[in-house]
């Protein structure tokens, strides 16, 4: 089996970990109403999706 | 890799699966439009379109293919008679998903899955309907909070009372 040679250093084991930071969902912007919008989603707030209407947003 | 991963089992029985991707195939038929998760979508798709091809084949085998699958006769009559023939000119890619975020209660993505030639008439109107049905639904939430308030209510005397 394989031995560690060296203790992982504290700047190492950060730096490994920092790859792991949570990052915020990319949003976009509505096309119809401008308010932010996930992706490939229609627009929960106006119900546009590509252009057309998709449905009629309730409360 | 694709190995062994023949299909979606949405975490049901054969049998189950096979029900219910028929049921969902025979909604989208009568409503044109349904909202399920977007596991269920995605699964129903190949299944509807597979009947829409039966449809425009319009043979009388194929009538009872499509019947054996879906195993309701109205259903069959209307993709036969409307949804098939709509869709003449298309060559695959009969319906379309549309994506509408997390549910509320548990997270879930939701998608629509609708027909891609359903006339855009009717597409008005439904939407005219779902904003009556919205009112509607707000005035139904109330009357609903209004009864859980007085259930609870209920519940409070009752548990008073014992
Ligand atoms: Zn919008």
């Amino acid at each position: 089996m394989g031995v560690s040679k060296r203790k992982t250093s504290k700047m190492r084991l950060r730096t490994r970990k920092a790859s792991h930071r949570w990052q915020p969902p990319q949003l976009n912007k509505c096309t119809q109403c401008g308010s932010t919008v996930a992706s490939h989603t229609a627009c929960p707030s106006c119900g546009y999706y590509k252009g057309r209407q998709v449905l009629t947003v309730g409360a | 890799m694709r190995h062994q991963k023949k299909t979606v089992k949405l975490g049901r029985t054969a049998e189950h699966r096979k029900a219910l991707l028929a049921n969902q195939v025979c909604s989208l038929i009568e409503h044109q439009r349904i909202k399920t998760t977007l596991a269920k979508a995605k699964a129903v798709r190949p299944l509807a379109e597979k009947m829409v091809t039966l449809g425009k084949n319009g043979s009388l085998h194929a009538r009872r293919t499509a019947l054996a699958v879906l195993r309701q006769k109205g259903a069959v009559k209307k993709l036969f008679e409307d949804i098939a023939p709509r869709s003449s000119a298309r060559n695959g890619g009969y319906t379309r998903i549309v994506k509408l975020g997390a549910r509320r209660s548990d997270a879930a993505p939701v998608a629509f899955i609708e027909w891609v030639d359903a006339p855009l008439v009717v597409e008005e109107p439904v939407a005219e309907e779902k904003g009556k049905k919205r009112k509607a639904g707000k005035g139904d939430a109330e009357n609903k909070s209004d009864r859980k308030s007085k259930k609870s209510e209920a519940t409070k005397s009752e548990s008073e009372e014992k």
